[in-house]
């Protein structure tokens, strides 16, 4: 399941524009809250990579010493996200309603 | 040893562990590892904290490894293949160690008909369905029962239909094993 909710808040920071790995980590961490790693974040980029999902290219910048792998999100990727976070919205509306029944104010 | 000197030797390790891997992409995950760690160089850490993140180098390629054993064994659509890539993860995979066990009933069964066929060639008296109240039997049986056998000649296509159906079912499992193997990879 956790691996689930990488790749959604994954796809979910790639809909706002392409980014590379390590940038993706920073997000990943500070804005999602998600302790993840290196070795965890460019398995799964890979994976979806495959997946179509995401595409990636290579960008030489002028502040950089090494050309960066940019990620962004595909067509298909774009769908699965909609989907995916209707789905995680459901679930976790329901669970939370569940959770806090009872709990009074 | 230097910060960079522990960076390059991981890295090398890295593309030896990596050696299985087309060398397009085998460059593309080194080159992408070593950009991440020099910024990470450049920021002011350490190598050792830059590199606690990715791991071990052989840790750190499993993934990359056994995504493409399971994607060259579906592509090449070979059963011989496709098995050997489930075996190597049935350890950890429940999927894999079900789709290996249907694998082998199914293709028991085909070999039961194949076999059952031949034999059907050689002795017909021994291959057929026998029923009487109380009694059935199907298949190949030494010491055949004095009923008359039911299907005769019929049971040729019966015994081909179940060789063709349960060895398209025997591969069937293996693709099915593997397809839910590398979903469940991003989904657990």
């Amino acid at each position: 399941m956790y691996k689930g909710v990488l790749e959604l808040a994954l796809m979910r920071l790639l809909q706002d524009g392409a980014q590379y790995g390590l940038k993706i980590l920073d997000a990943l961490r500070t804005e999602a809250g998600l302790d993840l790693s290196e070795g965890t974040l460019y398995p799964l980029l890979h994976r979806l990579e495959k997946a179509g999902l995401i595409k990636a290219e290579w960008r030489h910048e002028a502040e950089a010493s090494h050309p960066r792998k940019y990620y962004g999100l595909t067509p298909a990727g774009a769908t699965e996200l909609k989907v995916q976070t209707e789905i995680w919205l459901d679930l976790t509306g329901q669970l939370n309603a569940f959770l806090q029944r009872g709990i009074k104010p | 040893m230097s910060e960079q000197a522990d960076i390059d030797t991981w890295l090398g390790y890295l593309e030896q562990v990596l050696a299985p891997l087309p060398a397009a992409e085998r460059e593309d995950i080194v080159v992408e590892a070593r950009a991440h760690l020099e910024e990470r160089l450049a920021a002011g850490l350490s190598a050792t904290s830059a590199l606690a993140g990715f791991g071990k180098a052989e840790t750190y390629a499993r993934a990359f490894l056994e995504d493409h054993k399971l994607n060259t064994a579906l592509d090449s659509q070979r059963s011989v293949a496709m098995v050997r890539a489930l075996l190597s993860v049935a350890g950890q995979s429940l999927i894999a160690t079900l789709g290996l066990i249907m694998f082998l009933v199914f293709s028991l069964t085909t070999l039961g008909a194949i076999a059952c066929i031949l034999l059907k060639m050689a002795q017909p008296q021994m291959v057929g369905v026998w029923s009487e109240p109380g009694y059935f039997a199907l298949g190949a049986l030494t010491d055949p029962p004095k009923v008359p056998e039911m299907l005769g000649g019929w049971v040729y296509p019966i015994l081909i239909s179940i060789a063709v159906i349960d060895a398209w079912l025997a591969r069937f499992s293996l693709v099915l094993a593997l397809k839910g193997i590398k979903g469940q990879s991003g989904r657990e």
